[in-house]
């Protein structure tokens, strides 16, 4: 029988556990604070006597747990333990790995307390007070260490495609945070240009760091669940560059009509064209997912859906004619959180369904809460974004209505903010139920002493719904 | 089933971990310690006696209210005041209220 569990997966179960169940605990406390923030936007008099949970900080709130806390946190878990298991020995350097963990998630606490308290920058994705970003900096190269040492004492001498993303997130993030620490922080351009690097570092946080994440997960277990050869994995390299050159480039499309040099604008429509055939060589080699079983191939083949969507969704919003519609509407929101829970976030979860027995050696405690939580994430994704989507479109036509005036519009967009308000509801639900499996099932390690290795595959595997 | 006992992680050396970190943290050291600190200094933050004289206003906040307010009286005495603007062209200036009553009165008597 072969060995599930590798020396990979238990001589490094310290650091990924606790990146886990750090970024597990922020998921569950992003939650409530975005159900809080979505009932807000159609109830603005809820909380509203408390200065630090109004909306301006709510959304800032969730926002920064959702992404700094969760994903950071579990897409590094998940990016050590591919390097490590395709390396072939356990991590080196762990200890800088927990201590880079543990001052991290200071650093995303402290984070917190600064925009509830109002030092909120009001930056999308880099709501991160400026005074954090040294400790965030220096605690993420903490984590990357070991992924790095890793992956330059890979098995293989090319490497695979799995390597390339989780390497590149590792390399790039320090890079994007640096230049938007100088560029809006330390020596803040002004005028037009602090929107410009905005614009950028949001798309540069999305398209070089969270997604390469994701698609880490996807590209090294996809293969291994269906057990074939991902189709096409020749083209797998020039998607990978296709996204790592133009992926940055996008950032301008968000100030489609602003008071930007036309150029940027212009570059950022033809990156986001380019950028398509990145996203079509993913579905190339990854369409295999759709056909397979298990859970965590279910989480993942949602998330691959959901990141094509997207990246559709965003290059047909780029073009004047559409974006005319779309901006300064609901569909922004739609948009993001289609990315980073719809893609990103169930990318990470498929990752997570599919490691974590491995790394502790048991299946996971209870498959009802396994498939709870499957069907209120999808569930919960899909009425999040087609509500936002659906008060976009109400928002989009009364916007060109100059009769309209602007709360009607909020009367009109009301029912659909509070289906959004329901699926955060939904979502939180199933990230509670989530959280609580695993930490049950990561506490039979601690309880049990002898070796958990040679589980048959089998038994690795939540059962698929 | 025996097991063989799962071989313990290879010592990282310092000197790797440290050239990783230097690597990482590169872009931060240039970009903050080079870029930045050669960057011009917006005239906010600069010394007053630093500025050259047109832009030495700007230098604190008690000289940009200062700035302002003479600005506004400046302003006000302007709006408020006959004189002269452009003496061989003819052209002269008279108080707001003045020039409101001349053009009523210029609209009111034509057909």
């Amino acid at each position: 029988m072969k060995a599930e569990v590798t020396p990979a997966d238990s001589r490094s179960r310290a650091p990924l556990l606790l990146l886990l169940l750090f970024g597990l605990l922020w998921l569950v406390a992003s939650g409530l604070l975005g159900l809080v923030a979505s009932v807000q936007l159609h109830s603005p008099r809820f909380l509203s006597d408390c200065a630090v949970l109004t909306y301006g900080r709510t959304g800032a709130l969730a926002e920064t747990a959702f992404v700094y806390g969760w994903l950071a946190n579990a897409g590094l878990a998940l990016a050590l333990w591919i390097l490590g298991r395709l390396a072939g020995e356990p991590l080196r350097a762990q200890g800088w790995a927990l201590a880079g963990a543990v001052f991290w998630n200071l650093g995303v606490a402290a984070a917190l307390f600064g925009v509830a308290t109002g030092d909120a920058t009001g930056f999308a994705l880099l709501g991160l007070p400026g005074y954090v970003h040294l400790i965030m900096l220096f605690s993420y190269s903490a984590i990357a260490v070991s992924g790095i040492l890793a992956w330059s004492g890979r098995l293989r001498e090319v490497p695979y495609a799995s390597h390339w993303y989780a390497a590149a997130a590792l390399f790039l993030f320090p890079w994007i945070l640096s230049i938007a620490h100088v560029t809006l922080f330390s020596a803040p351009a002004r005028g037009v240009v602090q929107a410009i690097a905005a614009g950028w570092y949001a798309q540069c946080a999305w398209t070089l760091w969270l997604a390469p994440l994701g698609l880490s997960v996807a590209y090294y277990v996809v293969p291994r669940v269906t057990g074939r050869v991902l189709p096409s994995y020749e083209f797998a390299s020039l998607g990978f560059w296709c996204l790592i050159f133009v992926g940055g480039l996008t950032g301008g499309r968000h100030l489609l009509g602003g008071p930007v040099p036309a150029w940027i604008a212009s570059v950022a429509v033809v990156s986001s064209a380019l950028l398509l055939f990145h996203t079509f060589v993913v579905l190339l080699n990854l369409r295999g997912c759709f056909s397979g079983g298990g859970i965590a191939i279910r989480f993942i083949s949602f998330g691959i859906a959901a990141y094509i969507v997207g990246a559709l969704a965003g290059a047909a919003t780029s073009f004047h004619g559409i974006a005319a519609h779309t901006q300064f509407t609901h569909f922004d929101e739609a948009e993001r959180q289609l990315a980073l829970y719809g893609a990103a976030s169930t990318l990470l979860f498929g990752g997570i369904y599919f490691a974590l027995p491995r790394i502790t050696g048991r299946a996971w405690l209870s498959g009802g809460l396994v498939r709870a939580h499957l069907f209120l994430s999808v569930a919960g994704i899909l009425l999040l974004v087609g509500s936002l989507g659906a008060a976009a479109v109400i928002q989009s036509q009364d916007l060109s209505e100059p009769a309209v005036a602007f709360a009607a519009i909020a009367g009109h967009t009301r029912p659909w903010l509070v289906g959004a308000t329901a699926a955060q509801a939904v979502l939180l639900l199933g990230n509670i139920a989530f959280t609580v499996n695993f930490v049950g099932t990561a506490c039979t390690v601690l309880k049990l002493s002898e070796p958990a290795s040679f589980n048959p595959p089998s038994a690795m595997e939540a059962p698929a719904p | 089933m025996s097991e063989e006992p799962a071989p313990a992680p290879r010592p990282a050396s310092l000197l790797a971990v440290a050239a990783i970190l230097v690597l990482l943290s590169l872009f931060w050291v240039l970009a903050v310690g080079v870029y930045a600190r050669h960057r011009p200094a917006a005239p906010q933050n600069e010394a007053p006696e630093n500025l050259p004289k047109e832009l030495a206003w700007k230098a604190t906040p008690e000289s940009r209210r200062d700035y302002l307010a003479d600005l506004r009286e400046k302003q006000m005495n302007q709006a408020g005041s006959y004189g002269w603007v452009d003496r061989k062209a003819g052209v002269v200036r008279l108080p707001v209220e003045r020039a409101m009553e001349l053009v009523v009165r210029e609209y009111g008597s034509r057909k």
